[in-house]
């Protein structure tokens, strides 16, 4: 176990830039981004989000996952916005964001930033609602602006 | 606005009627499956995503090793191959072809396809 609430920051950015730069060197970054937070959704939901249940509104739903995620001690979610309604969601996410560090060295480094919370929140979307939604990182700063949109594409 | 999602199932169907080719299908390039004609027994989400892997992995290989640009990937078996290509920025498209098939005849309907592919999902993006 890392002993300070640092130390866990730190290692779980170690893994993330680390995952990050690998995925991207094998050429599909959202392929392994997608893949990471459907898999550990469908593993960890129930059990580490065990409050968590998605409103039929995908605004809503999205704002219950971030409180659940926020009560569970995940992460801080006091400073995310959701607007919007079931179909298109604007999403602001503030300074206080676990991913923050890495999203701002793979910004300074030229490298693409990948909103890993706007990726889990389609995955929840699309396990907990049935519905796919594209989520897009709108721009990078202080809040973060990521717009989601539910897409015609649908799984057959 | 017209269903996309229509627009695209019939496109596949179309290049599944092609002589040599078994099924296909237009996924996206994160791995979602858009849609299919793959058989009973095969699980389209793992096709999807290997194919978005297969094509990933291409791509970057090309590039790294300064051959151009990447334009398909050919994986050959004893019971078939699979072909797998871009169809615009967001789609893939793959297709299960038999051992013996005539190539040039399935990849001419493929680039076809992909760029109807391509062109459908544009429409989608500006309306």
């Amino acid at each position: 176990m890392p002993t300070t609430k640092e130390g866990a920051q730190r290692l779980l950015e170690f893994f993330i830039y680390g995952m990050l730069a690998a995925s991207e060197s094998l050429g599909n970054p959202q392929l392994f981004l997608r893949t990471v937070e459907e898999k550990g959704l469908r593993k960890f939901m129930l059990t580490d989000m065990p409050r968590f249940e998605a409103s039929n509104n995908a605004t809503e739903a999205c704002r219950a996952y971030t409180k659940e995620v926020d009560a569970e001690g995940l992460f801080d979610g006091s400073d995310t916005v959701f607007r919007g309604d079931d179909d298109e969601i604007q999403v602001e996410i503030g300074d206080r964001c676990a991913y923050r560090r890495i999203c701002t060295m793979r910004h300074d480094e030229g490298r693409p930033v990948y909103c890993i919370r706007a990726i889990a929140l389609e995955e929840m979307l699309r396990i907990r609602l049935d519905a796919n939604f594209d989520g897009k990182l709108q721009s990078f700063g202080r809040p973060c602006h990521i717009r989601m949109a539910r897409t015609e594409w649908r799984e057959s | 606005m017209t269903d996309v999602w229509q627009e695209l199932q019939e496109a596949i169907e179309e290049l599944s009627h092609v002589s040599d080719i078994k099924a296909a299908a237009v996924v996206r390039r994160d791995g979602l499956v858009i849609t299919h004609t793959l058989p009973d027994g095969v699980d389209p989400k793992i096709v999807a995503a290997m194919t978005a892997a297969i094509v990933g992995t291409s791509e970057m290989a090309t590039l790294q090793l300064a051959q151009g640009r990447f334009t398909r990937a050919i994986i050959e078996s004893d019971e078939g191959k699979l072909l797998s290509t871009g169809a615009g920025e967001e789609a893939l498209l793959v297709t299960l072809v038999y051992s013996d098939a005539n190539l040039g005849l399935v990849l001419m309907a493929m680039e076809k396809t992909a760029k109807r592919v391509e062109e459908i999902l544009a429409v989608e993006v500006v309306s």
